[in-house]
């Protein structure tokens, strides 16, 4: 009988051969990192139960997206964080400054781009106040998109077409109801910044991308075909475990180990594994005698986070203080396979980490949130959120068509947070297509500005009472930002009840709406978050809960 | 400045509600009716050279993009140069303003200014969205009308201690008066403790601290100084007249406690009738919001900036207080036909000059009474008209 791979094949040479390689030269240096979670906590037990399903043993809250949330928000969420920890600057205008050198690109993968066929990219890029001519693609079309995105970033840093690549995941998938994918789905993203090896600094150790595989092999498991919105349950759960998954991971982490070993660098120490239901993470690591820690850790706080969840786990390992030299990473999707190895690499002068990475606090602080103590959304105000639960009412066609000239026009300006800063008397007139002269003194000489995120509550109302497509409540408040200039936009939800005039308020990208089939986007009022905390306290293979890390 | 005096010699409106019963051509023949029947000595309708007709809301009627045709027909008067004014709350306080200019220059000696709209043909929740994504395709949106007025409110109870049982007072004042108007679209009084307990709409402003949306239509005939002794026994003079605009974005506001719109068209028209704050006997306001009653009797000088709210509670603006304000019910009581508001706020300052306000009569000292209406993106459109008793 020929000896055959768990889907059927005949083995060739090839299988036997398969191994991970050194990652491409030169190789990638992650220079800051970034993290984001859906706002909104939902009990996944109380979701089985609307179901009349038994709650599985030690369910707990994890975070889905608001209605205001998509994957797009949530990728400028993370890479805002990020950019931000990496110090870049772009406050003189729609162009970056103080970057270290041009050109940039962004690679973003995500299952669930805001189009299915439109701007997405070009939004994001928008959003991050990013130049015009930067590169980078959009990866889609599974959920090991969020891992391509970073393989490809990885290349074009390697080829010299860029020098600062930025590669996010995120998702927000959207769970058909009633399955148990929907008890298992988040909604989060990552972010990291990438420069080629050298650049980093001589002083401090690296985080480095050493080793790297992909493999791909067509099955047919979780799918979504053109017309189908919602994502299903696997036709065969233990087929696509035995067959699947843990074999496609096993052999991965095998072939990850074995390139890690001959390069002669030390054990792998943190493994984020492929976790799609909150079971497979830890069969997969215990297949591997590795520890299912950090899997189970970010499961039990951001559930199946899709196309970012790789990722995601990958910037919690790194952020983690103490964090072993060597950390493995795999990601499963659409029958690809990958795997990458991040290891910190000291400069001979330096004996150990000698610092935290760029964004580590941010990412630590985004995962504390959640747990069993926050309060947690109803199941039908999850399924508002999704669009899942529909109000019956003849639409009120709102504003603009959003392809028409005029919402060109205004979204470009709005995702770029763009102003009008009057030469003569500094006023900032915002926004700039609408102010041909200035709003204080008439004048017509602008500079333009990019509009800070950070300010003070002026004034502010809730309202109450918004017919659909509006829910309430809505806040409206006027921000006094720090730059000097004021706006005024929509609050996020869940501030309405805690506004109060002086307090410290940011913006945030959010869905405005969904018009006529496109998504509106723009900024709304949230609270300041609170200051990221500091460095935990805990060593080296302590993987512990939530709590220890807050 | 030299103008000719204008007179006000007739003035009329239908019972402002909702009309589900009547059409806006029945809407505007009645006021024109009623505006006819109130001139003295009486007027042939053929006289009238040019009709100045305010309509805000042709989107909820479903006439939009039509101009002055609208209504010379309906009231019998084909043929007769008609210019339709849209321009936000004071469309028909500006109708007024245009058609004393076309009779002060001398073109005309007669007009019929007529403010019209159809509010409810359409549902509240569609009138209400009307406005919610207009304008900049994301700064504006989920901005309706309470949004324009309710920041003001938050800021200037921050600022001046303004509580929401002031607010309350504007509320029960005016539903006060609108139980003595038998044109007002609410007629019975409400408690303080109503106001405060209704839902809360666009916080802080409640149910009851918002006007309601009403159909309605008024009208008035003006002339000229030596027409108007043919037709009445007792005119009305147009004592002076301004206009102000501000930025229409709610952003680009320097002060969330006072409306400039409203305060440069006061002193316009302050300055052209020679007179200050002071010498107004009662004045019909725009009190959309209640807090806009307060903004408003602060940006007309009728008090100390801040003083607004401790003056409704005080009574200061009752009908027999220091200076009566919006004897006639208010928009939040009578109601706020948008284009027929300020006519109708002119046939009350009309009423009250004349000494023809029954129950609602204020005490006429010095002949003045004041019509003022805030509106638009940003309420950046204020219109103010003086009217007066004494002979020019």
């Amino acid at each position: 009988m020929t000896e055959a791979n768990h889907l059927g094949r005949p083995l060739t040479a090839s299988d036997h051969a398969f191994m991970a390689n050194a990652a491409p030269s030169p190789k990638s240096r992650i220079s800051a990192v970034g993290a984001a979670l859906g706002s909104m906590p939902i009990d996944i037990s109380e979701v089985a139960r609307s179901w009349s399903s038994a709650a599985r043993p030690g369910s707990t809250t994890i975070m889905v997206c608001a209605e205001d949330e998509d994957a797009l928000t949530l990728a400028w969420q993370a890479a805002t964080a990020a950019l931000d920890a990496a110090g870049w600057d772009f406050s003189s205008g729609p162009a970056p400054r103080a970057t270290s050198g041009l050109p940039i690109g962004v690679w973003w993968g995500t299952s669930r781009p805001p189009f299915g066929e439109g701007p997405s990219h070009s939004y994001l890029v928008a959003s991050l106040g990013l130049p015009e001519d930067t590169a980078g693609t959009l990866i889609t079309g599974s959920v090991h998109a969020g891992m391509d995105a970073l393989l490809a970033a990885m290349d074009a840093i390697a080829a010299g077409s860029v020098t600062n690549a930025l590669v996010v995941a995120s998702d927000a998938v959207l769970p058909g109801t009633g399955t148990a994918v929907e008890r298992a789905t988040g909604a989060g993203a990552a972010a990291f910044l990438l420069e080629p090896e050298a650049a980093g600094p001589d002083d401090a150790s690296s985080l480095i991308i050493t080793i790297r595989a992909s493999r791909s092999v067509p099955v047919l498991d979780r799918y979504r075909g053109e017309a189908q919105p919602e994502v299903g349950d696997l036709y065969d759960p233990r087929l696509f475990r035995e067959e699947v998954l843990l074999p496609s991971v096993e052999s991965m982490g095998r072939a990850l180990e074995g390139a890690h070993e001959s390069s002669g660098a030390a054990a792998i120490g943190t493994w984020v594994l492929p976790d799609p239901d909150g079971r497979l993470g830890a069969a997969a690591a215990k297949r591997l005698g590795a520890p299912a820690g950090p899997t189970r850790d970010l499961f039990r706080v951001a559930g199946d986070t899709g196309a970012a969840a790789a990722l995601l786990g990958l910037a919690v390992a790194i952020a983690t203080p103490g964090s072993p030299e060597a950390t493995a990473v795999i990601s499963y999707g659409g029958g690809r396979t990958s795997g990458l190895i991040v290891d910190a690499v000291s400069s001979a002068s330096v004996s150990s980490i000698s610092r935290d990475l760029p964004g580590a606090a941010q990412v630590r602080s985004v995962v504390a949130r959640g747990g069993p103590d926050t309060s947690t959304a109803t199941y039908a105000e999850v399924l508002r959120s999704r669009a899942q639960l529909v109000a019956m009412a003849d639409p009120v066609p709102m504003g603009l068509p959003p392809a028409s000239a005029g919402s060109i026009r205004g979204t470009a300006e709005v995702l770029r947070r763009e102003g009008a800063k009057c030469r003569s008397c500094g006023w900032t007139s915002i926004p700039p297509t609408i102010h041909p002269a200035c709003v204080n003194c008439g004048a017509t000489g602008f500079d333009a500005v990019r509009l800070g995120t950070t300010g003070v509550v002026h004034t502010f109302v809730v309202n109450q009472t918004m017919p659909a497509p509006f829910t309430a409540p809505l806040p409206l408040v006027v921000v006094d930002l720090d730059d000097g200039s004021r706006v005024m936009l929509q609050g996020i939800s869940a501030c309405a009840a805690s506004l109060e005039i002086g307090q410290r308020a940011h913006l945030v990208l959010r869905r405005y709406a969904l018009e006529r089939g496109a998504p509106v986007y723009g900024y709304k009022v949230a609270p300041a978050p609170a200051p990221s905390p500091g460095p935990a306290v805990t060593g080296p293979g302590d993987h512990g809960s939530k709590e220890v890390r807050t | 400045m030299s103008w000719s005096r204008v007179a006000v010699v007739g003035g009329g409106l239908v019972r402002f509600g909702e009309l589900f019963e009547s059409s806006y051509e029945q809407m505007a023949h009645g006021a024109f009716e009623a505006a006819l029947a109130s001139v003295d000595l009486g007027l042939d309708p053929g006289r009238i050279d040019a009709i100045v007709l305010a309509t805000q809301r042709g989107t909820l009627w479903g006439q939009e993009g039509i101009g002055g045709n609208t209504v010379p027909s309906a009231l019998g008067l084909a043929g007769t140069p008609c210019t339709r004014i849209e321009n936000a709350c004071p469309s028909g306080a500006d109708a007024f303003r245009i058609g004393a200019m076309i009779v002060a220059s001398g073109v005309h000696d007669v007009v019929l200014v007529i403010g019209v709209e159809k509010m409810r043909d359409k549902s509240t929740e569609e009138g209400l969205l009307s406005r919610a994504a207009g304008g900049h395709p994301v700064y504006t949106r989920g901005e309706t009308a309470p949004v324009l007025f309710a920041p003001f409110a938050t800021r200037h109870m921050y600022e001046h201690g303004t509580t929401p049982e002031m607010l309350a007072a504007v509320a029960v004042k005016n539903h006060h008066n609108g139980s003595l108007d038998p044109y007002a679209h609410f007629q019975s009084e409400i408690t303080a403790e109503q106001v405060l307990s209704s839902p809360m709409v666009c916080s802080p402003l409640r149910l009851l601290d918002c006007c309601p949306q009403t159909d309605g239509a008024a009208a008035l005939v003006l002339t000229s100084a030596e027409k108007a002794s043919e037709m009445t026994r007792s005119p009305v003079w147009v004592a002076g007249f301004g206009m102000g605009t501000d930025h229409p974005y709610l952003h680009e506001k320097s002060s969330f406690t006072s409306l400039p719109a409203t305060v440069s068209a006061a002193e316009r028209a302050y300055e052209m009738a020679g007179i200050g704050p002071s010498d107004i006997d009662v004045a019909e306001v725009h009190d959309c919001f209640t807090i806009t009653e307060i903004l408003d009797i602060e940006d007309l000088g009728f008090f100390e900036k801040g003083k607004g709210g401790r003056a409704a509670l005080d009574g200061d603006t009752a009908i027999t207080g220091r200076i009566p304000v919006n004897p006639s019910g208010g928009l939040l009581a009578k109601g706020h036909p948008i284009g027929a508001t300020g006519v109708a706020q002119l046939v009350e300052c009309w009423w009250q000059l004349r000494g023809e306000a029954g129950p609602r009569q204020v005490a006429i000292t010095n002949g003045y009474a004041l019509q003022h209406n805030v509106g638009g993106r940003g309420s950046g459109v204020s219109v103010v008209n003086i009217l007066t008793s004494r002979s020019p």
